[in-house]
């Protein structure tokens, strides 16, 4: 589960790094100016993400008018029917339940926590991060503490630990995960928020005696979401392949909803006789994170280069 | 030295808290390792007499303290499942977890460095694109699946390495070598990427200085260039993010482990979270945290040193 | 009166010839072989799925198979069942005899063995181990089952006498099992603290290694009673808890021996020819725990309504692809009961029960998150679902289902009844209303009365009769589901020679030999 503590950049020499990945990019950008328009390398994965979240979100509708099978309906006399039999497009499981129909409703639950847990990460993150750059003292040294610590415990231990005490729901999971977002989010907002306070309108409304909730919602809060926002692009394909993870050690989402990383665990006993069991879900499943990656990648250059452009 | 004793300070409360938070939650799992004792066919009142014997029956806090002051004087306790020392479970096990990440983080940097060399140099060109695009594709797999590819490919299908299992030095470096080289290649290909990014991002700078046009204008070669006078300079990041992966690889060896059958500190762990061995839980966390404070404690040194105003600012801050 | 205990259990013959017969084709391979000569010397690799937590049998607690297998090279019962005959044969006893009213045992022990620490066994170690186990404040794992005996006394030396509280047929079986309580240790080690782990007993090996989590290593005792019967220099214990791993580990090579019970993987190595798969059956059952106790479940009608509504068929063909045998009772194949009031998939009859029983039905089904945990949860819910039935699933890890059905936390849940040579113990255990493990909480006069003439039988035979009219009773009542009978498979690499049968999966790799 690496990929899930990249959940976790550490330490403010991380957004440091990236920083100057960023620039290094931007300037190789500006060497080739063309690939700053959104090209193909964009419009590509936004079509299959599109796609992907309009299917899962349709399915419960569409699927039964479109003749797609139940995804829980097993049948003992077709199990682990490959690809192209009749009436299941992509083969069945090793229940005997409609591949294709399944991968659609799976889609669901990894959409529904790649967009909620970053969201209750950034939420979280952004009010500690806000309240520790803007008050500093005290208080930042408390949430320092309190961020470091969270981060000295493996994101998995974290996981694992909530999953047997809560047991496996799609709210736990995505709670659970959330949680894990909320250092990194925190980081960076504290950073934001320490050069926002010092600018001369947050000191004018300081001096015309705003309080100090006004300036944090009305001042700071303008001026710190729009970065954050691409910080919770970056956690989207994080946050589904860790999720598939937690489904895939059987941690995630309980019986019978049907989720990426639980197929692929599903699959596995019968990679040799049944590799098409592993390989669909993983597909789709890698298929989402990169557009994820590539996409969001896009506009980061983009936001970036426009910048450059800007100086 | 008034910023080290900070820091040292903030270690120790933070470790404090997380060994704190981990016995809370590590005790309000449901289920004890007494039914785990007490085997299939034991009824309740069994149950009750292991864990009091046990001391199972005894409150959180009491046992937090003793199990605190214990520590202090270097007995990480007991297995409640098998009596077996919790220290030296974790000298046997840290080895083997530790060769894991050694050799994930090697081979990432062996793909890692000519790469990003040759995309920084080579920036926007179709090399560039190509490793690019292979790296987006590596970092958007889950650890597991990489796995599962690696051992479909060589293992089933070309039958070059072994799909599991764990042999220890004393049968031969090679012999030990061996069933690692796939799980750690399933963590190398995740990792790699953003190593290869960082190191091309500040090879691009580099390579702009004076300097190294300086360099090529005597005509020297574009290899002993980008080796020679261009690495050095431009790895400052590059070992920082190594050094800061330690996390991340600790996590990814726990599922791995698992997959590969490789007997770890992370199948340890997982292994007393299903049997709720709290003493071996609790060791293990506090170990992992032990180890994440004091690399990033080293990294911050390592910074404070190297670049005087990071001191400041911190002392300050 | 003076005689040796043991007749065959029906039909106990017959059941060699029921192994598949890929079995047989293993089973005439490895005897051919042996009867050539056989090689001394040599390492076996065993690909074991959990290790055991240690040799103590108060610390160690009760072993599952994988225990089994790795305690019997190091400690020796003191007799051994012989499955083929049904005959209790001697081990560290040589003989035995009963008294006239069957509550005393005195069994005179085989002289010059010595333990690994090179001390002689004596009538004491057998007295001190018993004590242990039956002395309440030790809490050993198996007191409730050997809870019959009522004391051990070394009468001479080489002479120990057990008192029984009451005729127990089963009692031969019981100090002859490696599950609970039958292996030996050095009385003097237990006292000195170490037999956890580092045991000293009468076996064929030594422990000469443990890297807890990864290998046991046991190594040859050259002062072993039957030296001349041991080929192999040392056998390694791997533990591989994932089944995926262990079968990749053979096919490379990596282990010679393992145990598994996923259909894929049998069928798949029954396929291999550079591998062999042996098949036994035997009794026990793998089956699904209704908690009477809980509401709607407390009504018979329910619990037929569920009978009728699961398919047995369809879970073994799906979850164990036929590699183990729907059953109607835990008996096994070659017990032949007859008739005893199976319920057969009928989803039909199912709904007429719920019809008559007149509420809707709704509860949860505990099961472990893993793969075969959350299958068997699947299709039990979907099975329920088609008569009308509402079953939320509610996945766990192992350790918290074993507490939920201590704590009769739970309404149904996959469970199993271990095998045994004799399964009234067994059975005992889980129906009768004063067991503290009747974990379903169904008992009637009936199933009681039944139950305790079974415990009381005087012979086998008798014995037999009853264990199958309390399975008439369970069927009756629907205490539990069948999900597949006793059928275990090993398999083994082709150096592996002279494996005798592995009886209830326990693999006796102590008179293996290998070849190069």
């Amino acid at each position: 589960m690496v990929d899930l503590s990249a959940v976790q950049p550490p330490a403010g020499k991380d957004t440091a790094t990236s920083e100057s990945i960023r620039i290094g990019n931007a300037r190789a950008v500006a060497r080739h100016r063309k690939s700053i328009a959104l090209g193909l390398a964009f419009w590509l994965p936004v079509g299959w993400l599109l796609f992907v979240i309009l299917a899962s979100a349709l399915v419960p509708v569409l699927g039964p008018v479109l003749g797609l099978a139940a995804p829980n309906a097993p049948n003992f006399m077709n199990l682990r029917a490959p690809i192209g039999t009749e009436g299941h497009l992509l083969g069945t499981d090793p229940m005997g339940r409609d591949l294709l129909s399944r991968v659609v409703w799976g889609g669901r639950v990894s959409l529904t926590v790649g967009f909620a847990a970053p969201a209750i990460g950034v939420g979280i993150g952004l009010v500690l991060g806000m309240l520790a750059g803007y008050y500093r003292g005290w208080v930042d040294e408390a949430i320092g503490i309190a961020i470091d610590s969270w981060l000295a415990i493996p994101g998995l231990v974290v996981l694992l630990l909530f999953s047997v005490i809560y047991g496996g729901s799609l709210l736990m999971v995505c709670v659970s995960l959330g949680l894990l977002f909320i250092p990194s989010a925190a980081r960076i907002t504290r950073a934001a928020t320490i050069g926002a306070a010092q600018r001369d309108y947050v000191m004018a409304a300081r001096a015309m005696g705003a309080t100090d909730l006004r300036i944090l919602l009305r001042e700071i809060l303008p001026n710190i979401i729009w970065p954050l926002m691409a910080f919770v692009m970056i956690d989207i394909p994080i946050a589904i392949v860790a999720e598939g993870s937690l489904s895939f050690l059987g941690l995630s989402v309980q019986a019978p909803t049907p989720s990426w990383g639980g197929m692929i665990s599903e699959g596995r006993d019968y990679l040799e006789v049944a590799p098409h069991l592993t390989f669909v879900p993983a597909a789709v499943m890698f298929l989402t994170v990169l557009s994820f990656n590539l996409a969001g990648d896009a506009l980061r250059k983009r936001v970036s280069g426009g910048r450059q452009g800007a100086h | 030295m008034r910023y080290v004793i900070g820091r040292i300070q903030r270690l120790i409360i933070v470790l404090v808290i997380v060994t704190f938070t981990t016995f809370i939650l590590v005790n309000v799992l449901p289920g004890d390792v007494a039914y785990q004792l007490g085997g299939i066919e034991a009824s309740e009142e069994q149950i009750a007499r292991i864990r009091q014997g046990l001391g199972l029956d005894q409150p959180v806090l009491l046992r937090y303290v003793s199990w605190v002051s214990d520590l202090l004087r270097g007995d990480w306790g007991h297995s409640l499942l098998t009596g077996e020392s919790v220290w030296e479970m974790i000298a046997h096990r840290f080895p083997v977890s530790m060769q894991l990440m050694l050799m994930a983080q090697v081979m990432a940097l062996a793909v890692a460095i000519p790469a990003g060399l040759a995309t920084a140099w080579l920036a926007g060109g179709w090399l560039d694109k190509v490793v690019t695009s292979i790296g987006f594709a590596t970092v958007s797999m889950p650890t597991f699946l990489i796995a599962i590819l690696l051992i479909y490919l060589f293992s089933l299908h070309l039958g070059w390495l072994p799909a599991t299992g764990y042999e220890p030095m004393s049968e031969g470096l090679w012999a030990n070598m061996r069933p690692m080289i796939l799980p750690a290649a399933s963590l190398a290909l995740v990792e790699w990427t953003v190593l290869m990014r960082t190191l091309r991002a500040e090879m691009i700078g580099t390579l702009q200085e004076n300097y190294i046009s300086l360099a090529r204008a005597k005509g020297m070669s574009n290899l002993r260039i980008l080796f020679a006078h261009a690495l050095r300079p431009s790895s400052f990041s590059t070992v920082t993010i190594l050094g800061l992966q330690v996390a991340r690889l600790l996590s990814g060896a726990i599922i791995l482990e698992q997959i590969f059958g490789i007997p770890g500190l992370g199948r340890m762990l997982i292994h007393a979270v299903y049997t709720r061995d709290f003493i071996v839980i609790q060791g293990c966390v506090t170990f992992f945290a032990l180890v994440y404070v004091l690399m990033n404690f080293i990294v911050d040194l390592a910074y404070a040193w190297l670049d005087p105003r990071v001191r400041e600012r911190r002392a300050h801050g | 009166m003076k005689h040796r205990y043991g007749r065959a259990r029906p039909g106990a013959v017959r059941r060699i010839l029921q192994l598949c017969s890929v079995s047989l084709v293993a089973v005439s391979f490895s005897l051919s072989a042996g009867a050539t000569e056989a090689r001394r010397g040599g390492t076996l690799t065993v690909g074991l799925e959990s290790e055991l937590l240690g040799f103590d049998v108060v610390q160690g607690g009760s072993l599952d198979p994988s225990g089994e297998i790795t305690m019997r090279a190091v400690q020796e019962p003191l007799v051994r069942y012989d499955y083929e005959t049904g005959q209790t044969l001697p081990l560290l006893a040589v003989e035995w005899n009963a008294s006239e009213d069957q509550t005393v045992w005195t069994l005179r022990l085989r002289d010059g063995v010595l333990f690994h620490d090179g001390s002689p066994f004596t009538a004491q170690d057998v007295a001190a181990h018993y004590g242990r186990i039956l002395d309440p404040e030790q809490n050993a794992a198996g007191r409730s089952t050997l809870s019959v005996i009522e004391s051990v006394e070394a009468v001479e030396p080489l002479v120990v006498r057990f008192h029984l509280r009451h005729p127990w047929p089963a009692f031969l079986v019981m100090i002859g099992s490696t599950g609970i309580s039958g292996p030996i240790p050095s009385a003097a080690n237990v006292d000195a603290g170490n037999q956890n782990r580092q045991p000293v007993g009468t076996g064929p090996f030594r422990l000469t290694q443990w890297s807890s989590g990864d290998r046991l290593v046991v190594e040859r005792f050259a002062d072993y009673w039957a030296a001349d019967e041991i080929q192999l220099d040392r056998v390694v214990f791997r533990v591989l808890p994932d089944t995926q791993t262990r079968y990749a580990s053979l096919q490379s090579g990596e282990i010679d021996v393992m145990w598994t019970d996923r259909g894929q993987i049998i069928n798949e190595a029954t396929g291999n020819p550079a591998l062999v798969a042996v098949s036994v059956d035997g009794g026990g059952a793998e089956n699904i725990l209704i908690n009477a106790r809980m509401p709607h479940l407390s009504d018979q009608r329910v619990r037929a309504a569920i009978a009728h509504a699961w398919n047995q068929e369809a879970l073994v063909r799906i979850s164990w692809q036929d590699t183990k045998p729907v059953i109607d009772h835990p008996l096994g194949g070659t017990v032949e009961c007859g008739n005893v009031g199976y319920r057969a998939y009928n989803p039909e009859r199912a709904r007429e029960l719920l019809a008559d029983y007149g509420q809707p039905v709704a509860f949860e089904f505990v099961h472990t998150a893993t793969a075969r945990g959350r299958e068997l949860g699947e299709l039990l819910q979907f099975m329920l679902q088609d008569v009308g039935i509402a079953v939320t699933l509610v996945p766990v890890d192992q350790s918290t289902l074993m507490r939920r059905v201590a704590t009769r936390d739970f309404a149904m849940t996959g469970w199993r009844i271990p095998d045994s040579p004799d399964l009234e113990p067994q059975l005992y255990s889980a129906v009768h209303s004063t067991s503290q493990t009747n974990n379903s909480g169904v008992s009637t006069p009936e199933m009681d009365a039944a139950a305790d003439a079974m415990r009381l039988a005087t012979s086998r035979d008798e014995s037999v009769a009853l264990q199958c009219e309390v399975s008439r009773h369970i069927n009756e009542q629907v205490s539990m589901l069948w999900r597949g009978g006793g059928r275990y498979h090993v398999i083994t690499s082709q150096r592996v020679q002279n494996m005798p049968t592995p009886w209830r999966g326990i693999i006796d790799v102590t008179r293996v030999s290998v070849t190069d």
